[in-house]
């Protein structure tokens, strides 16, 4: 079965990164696929460069890496995070902004991106 | 029959996240991705007729260019139409849906999306 994971809470009000890593997990042990990983709503927030947790927190943005590193599409909402200040290189120079805040495994795009999972996977999962 | 099912159940005007919400629903129809919308619970506020807010643009004028866009399935719940709201006018161009029938349309649609 083939999945879209869409996640909607920003990244410290919820427990949605670790929920999806557990889903993950068990997706792929049980010969599953994710697709993609779209990101909406606060859960653009997960994307920020400079999240700093403590060394005895959990960091999601350690997860989120190495999720894009086993070929995992990690999509940001190109208007939600823009308008929440997570800009890659292309929005910040658009906007005339002096930083880049997205980390580099995800990518910013349309919603168009967030409705393919409509017709090209067999469910669609979302984590608030 | 193939369709997705798109449920609101959140109050209108919770900042930017509900204009997002009507963001979504446009992207469906663009990508001609068939679909039907629900307003529910609390989300039948959203249908309320002369909306003015003071501190945003009126989501009322945003779902009436819903049908523009290609988004012309728009129900709400009729159960929760009269329990919640039953003097309230509402936008005419949504039509009453049964919970049985809600309940029926969300074990056939292909996704269920609820906001």
């Amino acid at each position: 079965m083939r999945f879209q994971l869409n996640v909607y809470g920003a990244p410290w009000a919820a427990n949605n990164a670790a929920d999806v890593r557990c889903f993950v997990e068990a997706a792929w042990t049980a010969g599953h696929d994710i697709a993609r990983v779209f990101f909406f709503f606060d859960g653009v927030y997960h994307g920020l460069l400079s999240q700093s947790p403590a060394s005895d927190e959990a960091n999601p943005l350690a997860y989120w890496q190495s999720l894009a590193l086993a070929d995992v599409d990690l999509l940001l909402c190109i208007a939600a995070a823009s308008n929440r200040g997570v800009l890659d290189e292309a929005e910040s120079a658009r906007y005339q902004q002096s930083v880049t805040t997205s980390a580099a495994c995800f990518e910013l795009t349309g919603l168009g991106q967030w409705a393919t999972g409509f017709h090209d996977v067999d469910r669609i999962i979302t984590f608030k | 029959m193939s369709f997705n099912l798109i449920i609101i159940k959140q109050s209108p005007y919770q900042g930017r996240q509900s204009h997002e919400i009507l963001e979504a629903i446009m992207s469906l129809a663009l990508f001609d991705i068939d679909h039907r919308v629900v307003f529910f619970e609390q989300g039948i506020s959203w249908l309320f007729a002369q909306q003015a807010p003071t501190e945003q643009k009126s989501l009322e004028k945003q779902l009436s260019a819903l049908p523009l866009y290609g988004s012309e399935a728009l129900f709400y719940c009729q159960e929760h139409q009269t329990l919640l709201f039953p003097d309230q006018p509402l936008q005419q161009s949504v039509q009453p849906l049964a919970l049985q029938d809600l309940a029926l349309w969300c074990r056939q649609a292909d996704h269920v999306e609820v906001f």
